[in-house]
């Protein structure tokens, strides 16, 4: 339905659209970025792009499947744009007894080496574990080849696997430095 | 640790932490967004349209020697029957309040809050030459024409109609009443709307409408009958709103305005429902459901007329007393909810005083009074006045107007002009030709010739009075 709305044009679409697709975009661009404000800020862009020319899209999986192309791309051109250095921090939580104490620990170990990973390999992460794209969808939003993906994704693998080994030890790159 | 248990653990965590996140943002958001973006898109259409017409014109000329350019049509759509039905969307709007973002306001190339945009009719009342739309301020005096509508956009068969003014939308559309129909016993009203970035482009025509008011986005909410239709002149599209469950009356946005159009999230225009004998306020939902509530959401403002009620759905009425004998005592009195029970006494009339025209100030806490103020020097005059509370006024101006059967009315009200200064006041006749301008001052600015308000050229504050 919010396909043939697009087609159609219609206003009311955008809160249709935003229901829909607006928190998983939401959180597509968050977990790129780290920022509620600018992945806010990315959502309100992705979706305008949507209404104003989305009416191409002929079903609701390319529907679906652009509008995280468009998001990436708002947020890694975003992330482009701003020359400031920005520490992707993780937000220490306090420790449960037991079990919960080292599953939030390895959460915030993970989330932290998912935030230093390089940009667009941070965004593959991304795409393929929080919005579960195929390899080839996640090639056509980056602009990629298919094999580059996998090689992404394997390296990205490769490094939380050390990093959750040694979290203070290792550097991911110049993950930190998005 | 082996890869598919770290896939599995970045899953995980990577959709608690996403799904985590609320999402703040609302659809009006987003709808004041897609307005500003295509202010700043007519904008930058303006210029590139000045721009162009110098080229133009030495093209023009050759052109017509040749005979290529012919005057545009007049088009008609459909009428609304022939529209599809709309299906609500009532699990797509989010509950949360909606965020603002000011800066994206300010970017309205019709001109600022505290001007006021004019319509000139040139040559015949019925059918004019051509229309002038200039942009006013009223503080400087300064007049800006902002577009020549040729008379031809209107339908063959049109004479504007005397007693409704045209209005504008806040990205350029202006609308214009018009009855139509063969004979003077056979007449609709419909309404021409005329795009001011190209005045001379073929118009949209909305045939059977009653009453029209403008939404944020270029959307027109048209009464027609007890329904209310949407159309977007820009996509030349009409669709019903449907309304689920307990039939309700739309409330109208002021005299001359259309549906109230609410700016809450999840809310579409205020209404009433009718639950045996008592009247409830509330709201229709973009779903079509009707809600009941005294907390009305806010509402858009063209003119800072468009409330029907102050706070707590609270409503002025005129009531008198006849005691029987022929002098009837009157008050303005403010109604609560239910429109049973009055609540307090704003301004009593006395016999033989009368009360032109009245309205919430634009927060729903103080009323402005529009009383007659007698005769001086053989010219009538209506006196303006604001009342902070009930039972307190003070006169703000005094206005003359021309003697005859016209009644002065209160046109438009800014929110204040810069904080603790009060409002500007589009003070006119109930056709909606406006007489003057009266400033927070006190000081009147008369209008001359006859030009109607179609409103400011700005975007007025949402009324809420919360």
């Amino acid at each position: 339905m919010t396909v043939d709305a697009l087609r159609r044009h219609r206003p009311e679409t955008l809160a249709d659209l935003l229901a829909t697709y607006g928190q998983e975009l939401q959180a597509v661009a968050y977990l790129i970025l780290r920022d509620r404000g600018e992945a806010e800020d990315i959502v309100i862009e992705t979706l305008l792009t949507a209404f104003e020319r989305g009416g191409r899209i002929r079903d609701e999986r390319a529907l679906r499947a652009w509008l995280l192309r468009v998001a990436t791309n708002h947020a890694l051109g975003s992330r482009r744009k701003s020359a400031r250095l920005i520490r992707l921090d993780v937000s220490p939580e306090t420790a449960g007894p037991g079990d919960m104490a080292s599953e939030s620990s390895a959460r915030i170990v993970l989330l932290d080496g998912v935030a230093r990973l390089p940009l667009q390999m941070r965004a593959a992460v991304v795409l393929r574990y929080y919005a579960d794209l195929s390899v080839e969808e996640i090639a056509a939003t980056l602009g990629k080849s298919p094999n580059t993906i996998k090689a992404q994704l394997q390296t990205a693998l490769d490094r939380l696997r050390v990093h959750l080994a040694d979290p203070i030890g290792t550097s991911l790159g110049e993950a930190n430095h998005a | 640790m082996h890869d598919d248990r770290i896939e599995e653990q970045l899953r995980t965590i990577l959709r608690s932490e996403g799904d985590g996140l609320s999402l703040t943002i609302s659809a009006s958001e987003l709808e004041r967004r897609l307005a500003a973006r295509r202010r700043q898109a007519g904008g930058r259409r303006l210029s590139m349209v000045a721009a162009a017409i110098a080229a133009l014109a030495v093209g023009s000329i050759f052109a017509l020697s040749n005979g290529w350019l012919r005057l545009p049509a007049v088009g008609i759509v459909a009428p609304p029957s022939a529209s599809p039905a709309r299906t609500g969307v009532p699990s797509a709007v989010p509950s949360k309040a909606p965020s603002r973002t000011p800066a994206t306001r300010s970017s309205d190339w019709l001109g600022s809050p505290v001007e006021a945009v004019l319509v000139r009719p040139i040559g015949d009342d019925a059918r004019p030459d051509s229309f002038e739309v200039t942009r006013l301020d009223p503080l400087t005096g300064i007049s800006v024409l902002i577009a020549s509508i040729p008379g031809t956009v209107l339908p063959p068969d049109a004479r504007l109609d005397a007693g409704m003014p045209p209005t504008v939308s806040l990205t350029g559309w202006l609308a214009i009443p018009v009855e139509r129909g063969p004979t003077a016993d056979d007449v609709f009203r419909a309404f021409v709307v005329v795009d001011l970035t190209d005045p001379a482009r073929e118009p949209v025509v909305f045939n059977h409408y009653d009453a029209i008011s403008w939404s944020m986005v270029d959307g027109l909410a048209m009464l027609n009958g007890e329904a209310v239709d949407l159309a977007y002149p820009g996509l030349r599209d009409v669709v019903r709103f449907q309304v689920l469950g307990l039939p309700v009356n739309f409330l109208r946005s002021s005299r001359h305005g259309g549906p109230t159009v609410s700016t809450q999230e999840g809310s579409r225009f205020l209404a009433t429902s009718n639950v045996g004998v008592t009247t409830e306020w509330g709201s229709v939902g973009y779903d079509g459901r009707f809600t009941a509530t005294t907390d009305l959401p806010p509402i858009y403002q063209r003119t800072g007329l468009e409330r029907p009620a102050g706070v707590a759905a609270h409503t002025l009425v005129m009531g008198c007393d006849s005691n029987g004998s022929a002098t009837a005592a009157c008050a303005l009195v403010e109604m609560d909810a239910t429109m049973d029970h009055p609540v307090a006494t704003w301004v009593k009339i006395a016999a033989g005083e009368s009360l032109y025209d009245w309205a919430w100030a634009v927060d729903g806490r103080q009323a402005w009074l529009l009383l007659d103020g007698g005769v001086e020097d053989g010219v009538r005059v209506a006196s303006l006045n604001v009342a902070p509370s009930p039972g307190r006024r003070r006169e703000q101006a005094r206005i003359d107007f021309p003697t005859d059967d016209s009644r002065p009315s209160i046109l438009g009200i800014t929110s204040e002009t810069r904080p603790g200064q009060g409002a500007l006041l589009a003070i006119g006749d109930d056709a909606g030709f406006v007489r003057a301008f009266v400033t927070p001052d006190g000081s009147v600015f008369y209008e001359n010739g006859r030009a109607w308000f179609a409103g400011w050229a700005g975007e007025q504050p949402d009324y809420d009075p919360d």
